[in-house]
């Protein structure tokens, strides 16, 4: 198991080289220049040129590139051009944000997800079909709108949550949970859909096999034979999907993030794409591309554990 | 007498005389008890902001929706009224020796937040700053070549004149920093350091997303109202801003949405308006370069004839149909001017085809996605005059790198108004910033060379007008309306909050609690 583990973890290195250098090369092909992005329009190009000089983009393709990853080997995510402060700096505080929105609506995802999806495959008739269509119903829901209209409703209208903001959690735990009720449920629907159909097919499959009937047979109760034998049994493909919609969570909340306006890194990238700011961006992505790989390793990990069959690599 | 009638009459006594002395406390014809000065110090709100500035050095920021931090923590050397003319500051007034010689009297007893005193010597260092910083807003003080100081005294020498460089003093150009932080210019990445009526508290802040701004109780006008404190929260969306104000949680905010003017009004906010910008095209090839079509005057006349001004508010919002550049009120801005060009397809194919193109023209315009809606209407009202718009839409860093380059003939011109002769100078002159192909019209180039020696603003505007009525009439650009800076208050939080002239947002001087 820890040669499989530790293979898991090496692949990391080229991977998150080959990312970086994929996003180095992508901001260098966006369009506009840095300079006049920062200065303005008013700027003479006079200006443009000395700053875009300053900041060293005028320099050789390759040259920037050498530089670029010497800092980051170094562990240096460098200074942002557009703050002109570190890049840990506006990081540090805003990843929590972030992470606190995804673990938040990925446990929203496991808990509805696995229950609705658990009660369908064991109840099945017309409680399936429901569940079914409330599941298909919340797919097709874009998180944005989904985001817009329960702003729409529960704060504007009803005053019930709030708009807009965050709180961190040590400041105030009720009001930390007050301000991620709205984005949680906007960004974790389309999720929850997945993993109510991912378990209720995982269920369904368990529940058909014979050691089930056989349980049936010796008298274990239904609760026993859901929660102890079947759940556990088809844990594997609901952990990748489970997996699979963190990440994809990640990724949803550029939108979320500026709907709802939480300080956290989706909401910062959109401002350093913008400036073309390159430290920030590669910082966000070196950090998002982390938590990716080790989201995928800890479901390996628990994938091993659970399926003994997958321990010898 | 008995001891009952002695206890009555005292008693009585007593009842009279305290009855004549609370009549005597109380208020009357002759005397007035004095009134409390309102308590300003525990009111805060939150203000909505697209954007921060990047850095606390005024002159490395921008102005427009930057302004109202940088208000905050900064005073300018002269303040902007409410007519959109200069007035005092932190110098008390401003005079013109000669058209090259600008005299600034300074205000006392001003300190900056850190305890340094402001002297004719610290207004002379920042002012210097300009010709060795990068920012967005140095070349409005470029023609100030030398600055001479007395006791009170800040004297501008220019090596050209420039009349508006009173209007720079009101906005980043005119806000002084601390000797203090001009001597470590580092901190001014974290923290501002001005004369402002609050200070920065950053330990309460987040960097790109929310600023608490406290009262300076340094500060030096101790007459003028104010909050105890104002937040301001950074919200790029324009949608989730109206929500947070709807919801409460924002007191302020700036909308472009012309849609979003109604569902303010519906909620109760104040919305006050001016006008701040015209929407067009800029027909920036019109010496004909690359497009030979834009060259001739009949082929811009015709684009002028084939637009629906009244149809285009309806998508532009508030303000009004224009034909000319420069807004009621603004320097050049002539009545005889609004309806040069009335609606007429028939006109515009006839002109077309006295130009050489009865088959009508085609017109690549560099947009934004964001106009789509103002562009599409545009080209369905110039089809059947057979002028064809292709329009190309680029995200926004490119169209700022495009547009005014030799490779965009035509652009979607959405113009933030500024200073009439200012703006004549970027769109006119062959040196301007929005003259890309540098086309000269040598009567426009005197016209506004003499506008900027006149001192006089008579003088000014009568010039200006003259170049109001060449650009119309040989139809430099395709203006098509005036719009209008909203900006939302709810006015149980805030009062007197104003919005002068050509401002992309409120004020924050000023503003008080109701």
């Amino acid at each position: 198991m820890w040669k499989v583990i530790a293979k898991r973890v090496l692949i990391v290195i080229p991977m998150l080289w080959a990312i970086v250098t994929l996003t180095f090369l992508l901001v260098q092909g966006l369009p506009g220049d840095p300079g006049r992005t920062i200065l303005g329009q008013e700027a003479t190009q006079d200006q443009v040129d000395t700053l875009n000089h300053q900041l060293g983009f005028d320099r050789p393709l390759l040259e920037q590139y050498v530089s670029f990853l010497g800092h980051l080997v170094r562990g240096d995510l460098g200074t942002s051009i557009l703050n002109n402060i570190p890049v840990t700096s506006i990081l540090g505080p805003r990843v929590p944000v972030t992470l606190s929105l995804a673990l938040c609506a990925t446990v929203f995802l496991i808990v509805l997800g696995l229950t609705l999806g658990t009660v369908a495959a064991v109840v099945g008739g017309r409680v399936d079909h429901v569940i079914r269509l409330v599941a298909s119903l919340l797919m097709s829901v874009p998180s944005f709108w989904l985001g817009v209209v329960l702003v729409a409703i529960l704060s504007v209208e009803l005053r019930w949550l709030p708009a807009t903001g965050y709180v961190n959690l040590e400041v105030s735990p009720m009001d930390w949970a007050r301000y991620l009720i709205l984005p949680v449920l906007a960004i974790g629907a389309a999720g929850t859909a997945a993993a109510i159909r991912q378990t209720r097919a995982a269920m369904l499959d368990v529940l058909q096999r014979d050691y089930i009937r056989n349980l049936r047979a010796n008298g274990a109760s239904t609760a026993s034979i859901v929660l102890k034998h079947a759940l556990r049994n088809a844990a594997i493909p609901i952990l990748a999907t489970v997996g699979f919609q963190f990440i994809g969570i990640l990724g949803g909340t550029v939108v979320i993030e500026t709907i709802f306006t939480l300080p956290g890194v989706g909401q910062q990238i959109l401002q350093a794409v913008g400036a073309h700011d390159l430290p920030v961006i590669s910082g966000i992505v070196i950090c998002t591309t982390l938590i990716v790989l080790l989201t995928n390793l800890i479901v390996d990990i628990i994938s091993v554990l659970l399926n003994p069959r997958l321990r010898t690599p | 007498m008995s001891s009952k009638r002695a206890a009555l009459a005292v008693s009585t006594f007593v009842t009279v005389g305290a009855l004549l002395l609370a009549g005597c406390g109380g208020p009357s014809s002759t005397t007035t008890s004095p009134t409390t000065p309102p308590d300003d110090s525990k009111s805060s709100v939150t203000i909505a902001v697209p954007q921060v500035v990047a850095n606390w050095d005024p002159y490395k920021a921008d102005y427009s929706f930057f302004m109202q931090p940088l208000q905050a923590a900064y005073d300018t050397l002269l303040r902007l009224q409410q007519d959109g003319a200069p007035g005092p500051g932190l110098a008390e007034s401003y005079t013109w020796k000669d058209n090259k010689t600008l005299v600034l009297t300074l205000r006392k007893n001003v300190q900056f937040s850190d305890g340094a005193a402001l002297t004719p010597e610290v207004v002379k260092q920042n002012l210097e700053r300009a010709k060795t910083v990068t920012g967005p807003r140095t070349a409005e003080i470029k023609a100030v070549s030398s600055i001479d100081v007395t006791a009170d005294t800040v004297t501008l020498n220019l090596s050209a004149p420039d009349p508006t460089i009173p209007l720079a003093l009101t906005r980043n150009m005119g806000m002084m920093v601390s000797p203090t932080a001009l001597a470590a210019p580092d901190s001014l990445t974290t923290t501002p350091a001005g004369t402002g009526p609050y200070t920065l508290n950053t330990a309460q802040s987040l960097v790109n997303d929310h600023y608490l701004f406290e009262y300076n109780p340094k500060y030096w006008n101790t007459t003028e109202r104010h909050m105890g404190s104002i937040t301001f929260k950074v919200i790029v969306d324009t949608t989730a801003t109206l929500n947070a104000m709807r919801s409460g949680q924002v007191d302020a905010m700036r909308d472009t949405n012309a849609v979003d003017v109604p569902v303010a009004k519906s909620a109760g906010f104040t919305v006050i308006q001016t006008i701040a910008n015209f929407y067009g095209l800029n027909l920036q090839d019109r010496g004909g370069t690359s497009m030979a079509a834009l060259g001739k005057q009949e082929v811009r006349q015709a684009l002028n004839n084939a637009v629906d001004r009244k149809a285009l508010q309806q998508i532009v919002g508030d303000g009004q149909p224009s034909t000319q550049p420069y807004p009621p009120g603004q320097l050049g801005h002539d009545d005889s001017l609004d309806n040069a060009y009335s609606y007429d397809i028939a006109k515009a194919k006839s002109l077309l085809a006295s130009a050489g193109y009865p088959n009508g023209i085609t017109l690549d315009v560099l947009s934004l996605s964001l106009q789509d809606t103002y562009m599409q209407a545009l080209q369905q009202q110039m089809a059947p005059a057979g002028i064809t718009i292709n329009i190309k839409d680029v995200p926004p860093p490119q169209y700022i790198a495009d547009r005014n380059t030799t490779k965009t003939p035509v652009y979607f011109w959405f113009n933030s108004l500024s200073n009439s002769i200012a703006d004549a100078k970027q769109n006119l002159l062959p040196t301007g910033a929005y003259n890309a192909f540098k086309v000269e019209d040598p009567q426009i180039t005197q016209l506004v060379n003499q506008a900027s020696s006149a001192t006089s603003r008579d003088e000014q505007d009568r010039l200006m007008k003259q170049v109001s009525q060449i650009v119309v009439s040989k139809a430099y650009f395709l203006v098509t309306n005036f719009g209008t800076t909203n900006y939302f208050v709810n006015p149980k939080k805030i009062a007197d909050m104003q919005l002068a002239p050509l401002t992309a947002a409120a004020s924050i001087y000023g503003m008080h609690a109701p």
